[in-house]
């Protein structure tokens, strides 16, 4: 038990290097958008998922828009359903409650590592939580060292802070590209996603151009490869 | 008040919520899932169309430079599988635009 989970935290070290990085940028932009150091802290705790957590203090201003904020959150994170369920196989054999408390601090990182891992030897959940907090740990120190050193940033607008969640997106956007598959839905999403956002007020366009994209391409698959049925 | 807005901290309990019961359903509902594969495409394409839906309007209002910026950084996280890179060279291409050009 215990040496699986030093396994998967030794494991997941590297990986949880570059996640600090982007935390760094989490923590200076979340002080730019106003959100307190307490709020990024439970926000690490509570919802723990970079992507997730990066549309909030996007979308972070005065009147929250709480509505297309946790739609945007249940969205983004709609592919945690296909991990978790990617994890049954490591889980045999787990109590409900074993489950229940180890899941928590599953992120696309230690998920990965964890599986690879899974088809080379026989590990047990305990390697994915001791990823899990790697990654936390990091997580906190990077997102918190990042808040508390934003204010040396004086004017956000020349060193084009405003634009570093998109380049950021960008090269995320461009690591899910999957071949001719997604050129049309990418087109549909990002046609919607425009319209959208000229002609209805709040976020909603992020959620309109995601699911329009999201089905086009189900359809597509549905007609192409029909094989599994 | 002002450093502890109840709003702000429902709202990330909320969304912690959101994401824990996606991460537990998943574990909970497994094989289920991959019956209906019209379901899983579609979860399986929402990362990338809800990513690039988000970035569209921003790299379309800062003009050229946003679409080369983004266009650069895209190909570059490609090819290299690096996002660090990919920033770096994404944001030395913004910020030269708005303080040089």
């Amino acid at each position: 038990m215990k040496s699986n989970f030093l396994k998967g935290f030794s494991a997941t070290i590297p990986v949880a290097i570059s996640v600090a990085a982007y935390g760094l940028v989490l923590g200076v932009l979340a002080y730019s958008k106003g959100v307190t150091f307490f709020e990024l802290l439970l926000m690490d705790v509570v919802t723990f998922a970079g992507s997730a957590q990066f549309l909030m203090v996007e979308l972070w201003k005065d009147p929250l828009p709480i509505t297309e904020m946790l739609f945007a959150v249940f969205a983004i994170n709609l592919r945690y359903l296909l991990i978790g369920a990617s994890l049954t196989p490591l889980f045999k054999g787990s109590s409900i409650f074993e489950k229940a408390a180890l899941m928590h601090l599953v992120a696309d990182e230690n998920w990965a590592v964890t599986l690879s891992r899974l088809k080379k030897e026989k590990i047990s959940p305990y390697f994915l939580f001791g990823g899990g907090i790697c990654l936390v740990i990091f997580w906190l120190i990077s997102t918190l060292a990042g808040h508390a050193f934003g204010f040396m940033i004086s004017d956000p607008y020349s060193v084009a802070l405003d634009f570093v969640i998109i380049i950021i997106f960008t090269a995320l956007v461009a690591s899910f590209y999957d071949g001719k598959d997604s050129i049309l839905p990418w087109v549909v999403a990002a046609i919607f996603s425009y319209l959208s956002f000229l002609f209805i007020p709040g976020k909603w366009y992020i959620v309109i151009g995601g699911l329009s994209g999201a089905i086009v391409y189900s359809i597509e698959k549905h007609f192409r490869g029909d094989k599994h049925g | 008040m002002d450093n502890f807005d109840m709003l702000a901290i429902i709202i990330i309990i909320l969304a912690g919520i959101i994401t824990y019961s996606l991460r537990f359903g998943g574990l909970l509902v497994g094989n289920m899932l991959s019956k209906h594969k019209f379901v899983e495409n579609l979860i399986k394409a929402l990362p990338g169309t809800l990513l690039l839906s988000f970035i569209v309007p921003s790299i379309i209002s800062e003009g050229i430079p946003g679409g080369i910026s983004a266009l650069v950084a895209g190909i570059i996280a490609k090819k290299t599988n690096n996002v660090l890179i990919a920033l770096v060279i994404g944001m030395a291409i913004i910020i030269i635009f708005r303080n040089i050009l």
